[in-house]
């Protein structure tokens, strides 16, 4: 469970975002929509962990009741996924998933670590782009590596920042129902921010909160 | 303050008090010390300095011209395509200006290769002309070596400063309008080029100022420029000769801050030339068109004409290092051999070992600062003529003022004070390699491997290095190759007891043996080219095996 309270982004003395209270059960996806420049972005890297310096943000964070506010990144254990895949240029696909599984996990022996990574490229029918360099993927499959990178790291929570706008159409739709059947797989909350409101999830059982931006202030409702 | 930021802001401040505060407020110290002394007879007797005028005339000329014309031959280069750094690049950049200006004075001097050649095509020169291309000591030579040397540096930084602009976007957009790509290019994007330019432009009318083992070798001789002289003063033992260095650090010192000035309002002023022609809806005479047009073409063959020129100049110092007896007009030597190779090699190899001694470690500590300082100043703005100060101060009076202080506080001349010399030179070109790929980096990355659990350092070094591998290590290079290059600090700090196969060079021109300056000029040019050719070969072995 992913818990927002309180939050209230301020830039230069101006309230730019609040965000009384929001919260997102295991499995499912919660969506943040808003115009441009309302702070959409600047609340999930505040989620990350990495707000810009530019911004005071306040508010508590609990991940599956644990108080995270004060923790760093990498401490946090949240994945995130950008607009861009952003998959390491300098590693293949299979080193991308290898750097991203846990350190302190059943996964310290080679051969383990070769299985796991092995298993879920099968999973997703990816197994042939295993010594494949990033750069010659598609951009539906780079979408999809990006996304097994995060969950096979076995995070928390799971943060969206319109990972499907960078998509044509018709890849739109197959990652966007392929990200949602993981997180529903791996059961883990997901916050997604979106312009799109076809970008919520199909089924009406997998849709979380909607947060609605407007002139600063988000409503909180939950999805039609 | 995260773990990183506890750990690069010690280092950064580290760096920043070692080669940037420490040396420039050396030389301040010095000189309010030193000027504090001084009589009215003294500056009588500096201003009545014979060749005095001519040389400072020589300078100003020198120094507003070379980079001026460097300028627009490097916009005119980079107008073709902005969109990624030529790989070349790196390699005529590494190349020693002393190098350089051996090579070109043995293709083009009056008894140069070119001219033996047209002896040998048409019969004609029969003796070496007086007049032909460039004369081996002279300004216009000097000029040349200056401005042709400066041109891939320029090209490097207009590169840097076009990924920060939609050039491409202007291009379409202007294209839309009715306009050429080049018309787009001088008249939307040059502009917007030329106030970026202003750091580094400044960085190439320092070096002219202040240089003093080019004119040494090529530039004009009494009077030389004003760093020349001002240099002669430092090595004179004479009564006077003290104070005239002093007061001509001052006079260069001065004479670069006007140019300076001058150089801040070069973009203003196109601008301003520019809104008149607009304004009057003038066009350039047909004759203007027509040179500009060819103009154009000639910039467009100055890549394979570099090339073709690097090439031959190491043949022809390869060739006269070798050579036992070539007189002129003899097109090729009587016969090669390894005699002077032999002779000297006992002599050079610990020459060349000192080199390498510093200059491999100068490169590490040049190239660690610079790093430090570019992911500092991702965090914190400082201001980017901070961080190449070294730059922006002549050389020369920042040597004779770190002389002045030496003295004072009676330090003897050691090969440390060198190795840190070199460091603050070689700092800021390896800040300069690096600064645009670094700080167009996307730390979308580091974020991304930060929630995958590791720590920014680990980041830093698994992600963030690997990736700018390539500009990372020619940064190395350059570095290493600003440090071969360093003639004034070694000799002013090494007092003659550090001896490098730069400083070697020189000391050899005097002599007039072709042979010996070829077999000196030779080794400065190697040394950076095996570093290069070291790291790319690197990089081609690791680009081989991730597409393997």
């Amino acid at each position: 469970m992913l818990e927002l309270q309180h939050v209230a982004i301020v830039r230069a003395g101006q309230t730019l975002l609040e965000v009384p209270e929001l919260s997102v059960a295991a499995g499912k996806v919660g969506m943040i929509m808003g115009p441009s420049g309302s702070g959409k972005s600047t609340l999930l890297l505040w989620l990350l962990g990495q707000a810009p310096e530019a911004f005071d943000i306040t508010g508590s964070l609990r991940l599956n009741g644990e108080p995270m506010t004060h923790q760093s990144v990498s401490e946090r254990r949240i994945g995130m996924m950008f607009q861009s895949a952003l998959l390491f240029p300098h590693m293949t696909v299979e080193q991308n998933l290898f750097f991203a599984l846990p350190k302190q996990s059943a996964y310290r022996t080679k051969a383990a670590r070769t299985e796991r990574v092995g298993s879920l490229l099968a999973a997703v029918e990816l197994s042939d782009k295993a010594k494949t360099m990033p750069g010659t993927l598609s951009g539906g499959e780079r979408a999809r590596i990006a996304l097994l990178r995060a969950l096979i790291n076995e995070p928390k929570a799971l943060l969206l920042d319109e990972p499907f706008a960078a998509l044509d159409l018709h890849r739109r739709e197959e990652v966007r129902q392929w990200t949602f059947a993981q997180i529903a797989q791996w059961q883990i909350p997901a916050l997604l921010v979106s312009h799109d409101l076809d970008d919520r999830p199909a089924h009406t059982q997998q849709c979380g909160p909607l947060l609605t931006i407007a002139n600063g202030v988000a409503q909180c409702s939950t999805h039609a | 303050m995260t773990s990183t930021a506890r750990l690069y802001t010690p280092a950064a401040v580290i760096s920043v008090l070692g080669l940037i505060a420490l040396p420039v407020g050396l030389v301040l110290v010095a000189f309010a010390q030193e000027l504090s002394q001084l009589t009215a007879t003294q500056l009588r007797n500096f201003a009545a300095a014979p060749g005095l005028s001519q040389a400072t005339l020589y300078s100003l000329l020198l120094a507003a011209l070379a980079p001026l014309f460097a300028c627009y031959l490097a916009l005119a280069v980079s107008a073709g395509a902005v969109q990624r750094t030529p790989v070349w690049l790196s390699p005529l950049l590494s190349m020693p200006h002393l190098a350089f200006a051996v090579g070109l004075v043995f293709l083009f001097s009056p008894g140069g290769w070119l001219v033996r050649a047209m002896h040998g095509v048409s019969g004609a020169f029969a003796i070496p002309p007086d007049w032909a291309f460039l004369p081996e000591r002279s300004l216009p030579t000097l000029f040349t070596v200056l401005l042709l040397k400066e041109v891939p540096f320029l090209v490097l930084m207009i590169h840097s400063a076009c990924s920060q602009l939609p050039v491409e976007r202007y291009r379409q957009v202007g294209q839309s309008l009715g306009y050429s790509r080049t018309t787009v290019w001088w008249q939307v994007v040059v502009p917007e080029l030329l106030r970026r330019l202003t750091l580094p432009m400044a960085a190439v009318i320092v070096y002219s100022v202040s240089v003093v083992d080019i004119p040494l070798l090529v530039g004009p001789n009494v009077p030389g420029i004003l760093a020349q002289e001002v240099f002669s003063w430092q090595q004179d033992f004479a009564p006077d000769a003290a104070t005239h260095a002093l007061l001509g650090s001052v006079l260069l010192l001065s004479l670069t801050l006007c140019l300076l000035g001058l150089n801040r309002l070069h973009h203003p002023f196109y601008r301003w030339a520019l809104v008149r022609v607009w304004r009057r809806g003038l066009t350039a005479p047909g004759i203007l068109r027509q040179l500009g047009r060819g103009g154009m073409g000639v910039a467009r063959l100055w890549l394979p004409l570099m090339v073709a020129m690097t090439l031959a100049m190491l043949t022809a110092l390869v060739l006269w290092s070798m050579a036992s007896g070539w007189f002129y007009p003899q097109w090729l030597p009587d016969s090669l051999s390894v005699a002077l190779w032999r002779r000297e090699w006992g002599y050079i190899w610990p020459i060349v070992w000192t080199t390498l001694l510093i200059a491999i470690p100068c490169a590490c500590v040049a190239l660690v600062a610079a790093l430090v300082c570019l992911e500092v100043q991702n965090k914190q703005r400082w201001p980017q003529w901070l961080v190449l100060l070294a730059l922006l101060v002549p050389q020369l009076p920042l040597v004779v003022g770190w002389q002045y202080s030496a003295s004072a506080y009676h330090l003897t001349p050691h090969v440390g004070w060198v190795f840190w010399a070199h460091c603050v030179f070689a700092f800021p070109y390896a800040y300069l390699v690096v600064a645009g790929d670094y700080q167009r980096y996307d730390r979308h990355w580091l974020l991304v491997g930060q929630s995958l659990g590791y720590s920014p350092l680990k980041c830093w070094f698994t992600l963030m290095l690997p990736m700018l591998r390539r500009p990372v290590l020619y940064g190395w290079v350059i570095a290493f190759s600003v440090s071969v290059a360093q003639y004034l600090p070694t000799q002013m700090l090494g007092a003659g007891r550090v001896v490098t196969v730069t400083t070697e060079a020189v000391s050899v021109s005097s002599g007039g043996d072709r042979q010996l300056l070829s077999f000196y000029a030779l080794w400065q040019f190697i040394l950076p080219l095996i570093a290069l050719l070291l790291v790319a070969a690197y990089l081609a072995l690791v680009s081989r095996r991730r597409n393997a």
